[in-house]
């Protein structure tokens, strides 16, 4: 049997492994780069679609819009209904990112079951070089009160989840819980927020998913960020990055309420507080 | 970086990386297809990795980082493990010793194993070691020692067993 000496010469011990020549392994870092590259690019050309409006991605009216900007369209009842071309969702958000429609958008974290049922979603991704990552996902729903109801079911589906635990061994457990924050301050006419953390059996907190979720009118806006640090302190320090960094597309929203603001938001426009 | 220098790294590190990264998951094919995912993306990022001061510590972070990843996605059900890098099993099983080993590390709590690789196999000093798991170095000299007294107590119990 081993004992706590051997660790010390563990790597000695093992068999010789048999990895990717080291020509293989740059080629697939070349095909990596250039597809991140591809798809900072794809993001701008799907931005591109979505600014003239395409038949697929559920507008109904494509008369002129190849010309000059629409309006953004209405729904029956006057509320838009398709993002507009210079909605500012990737204003503030680290680069580069992968932005584009998506009608099945796999939010994180989400433990319960919530069924989307959204007019048009779009979304911007960024994954960093050491899986820190980021999300946020616009969704138009029919009416505000389509959006008020998503809104609810999402709060109550991830409030009341139970911690997952972790493999046999891992002593470690996925745990979810509501973030208190001022929603005054999010200029939205309603935010919450909430959190997935791993919890390990000697207090150390990691994995933070934050993520933040505000409705104005028809739109719910959501914010989510993924670090490996975790816990009360880290949080502390997300939260109000992630509002300074969204104020701007968090300003825009009012856009989706029930009586517009005329021009879209600009930071200064937004509540400021933190 | 260039393409030789980048070879030697890969070439003289990689069992290494993979011996560590295999002591903190417990799966060796999981960890070195951990391991050549974070080279290819350690080539990718090539200018940022010339800028940092300890290329193998990002590589051995961001392939544990994957792992935990993965088994995350795996566990969760919702989407398939990466098999991108998937190679057969050609290599020989590892001793009866190490699987010993790795299975008492795996009873560890996660903070107290990654201390004790970081610094057993690994082969970095207390400070290092709390630069790259981001905590004071007291706590990593605590961790190591309440981890090599929990791992010489499962490893007696172990050998009494047998």
């Amino acid at each position: 049997m081993p004992e706590l000496h051997d660790l010390d010469r563990f790597e000695d011990g093992l068999p010789t492994m048999n990895p990717l020549p080291a020509p293989e392994i740059r080629r697939r870092g070349d095909r990596l780069r250039r597809r991140r590259i591809g798809l900072v690019a794809g993001g701008v050309a799907l931005l591109a679609v979505l600014a003239v409006g395409s038949p697929l991605l559920g507008g109904s009216d494509d008369r002129a819009r190849d010309l000059q900007p629409a309006p953004a369209p209405t729904g029956d009842a006057g509320w838009i209904t398709t993002v507009p071309d210079d909605f500012p969702l990737a204003d503030g958000f680290p680069q580069p990112s992968e932005v584009r429609t998506q009608e099945d958008p796999e939010l994180e974290p989400v433990c319960g079951h919530w069924q989307v049922t959204a007019e048009e979603i779009k979304v911007v991704h960024y994954t960093g070089e050491s899986e820190d990552s980021a999300q946020r996902v616009l969704m138009l729903f029919k009416d505000s009160d389509a959006a008020r109801a998503q809104f609810a079911a999402l709060r109550s589906s991830t409030t009341s989840c139970d911690p997952i635990p972790g493999a046999p061994g891992s002593h470690e457990e996925t745990s979810y819980g509501p973030v208190p924050l001022d929603h005054v301050a999010r200029g939205a006419e309603e935010t919450y927020a909430f959190s997935e953390q791993i919890r390990h059996d000697d207090g150390l907190v990691s994995d933070l998913t934050l993520v933040e979720v505000s409705r104005t009118g028809n739109a719910l806006y959501f914010d989510s960020r993924y670090t490996a640090a975790g816990g009360d302190v880290v949080i502390a320090e997300e939260l109000p990055a992630m509002e300074k960094a969204s104020r701007v597309p968090l300003g825009a929203l009012c856009r989706f309420a029930q009586t517009p603001c005329p021009q879209p938001a600009t930071p200064s426009a937004t509540p400021s507080g933190s | 970086m260039d393409e030789a220098e980048f070879d030697d790294f890969y070439t003289s590190s990689f069992q290494r990386v993979v011996a560590a990264v295999y002591a903190m998951i417990g799966d060796r094919d999981e960890a070195q297809e951990c391991v050549q995912e974070a080279f290819v993306r350690a080539w990718s990022h090539r200018r940022r990795l010339d800028r940092a001061e300890h290329p193998e510590a990002w590589v051995r972070t961001t392939a544990y980082r994957l792992a935990v990843s993965r088994w995350r996605r795996t566990v969760r059900g919702r989407r398939p493990p990466d098999r991108a890098l998937s190679l057969p099993a050609t290599a020989a099983p590892p001793s009866e010793s190490h699987v010993a080993l790795v299975a008492a590390l795996k009873r560890l709590p996660e903070s107290q194993r990654r201390a004790l690789v970081l610094h057993h196999i690994a082969d970095l000093p207390v400070h290092e070691i709390a630069r790259e798991v981001g905590a004071p170095e007291g706590t990593v000299k605590a961790r190591l020692s309440r981890g090599r007294a929990a791992l010489a107590a499962l490893l007696e119990e172990g050998a009494s067993r047998a």
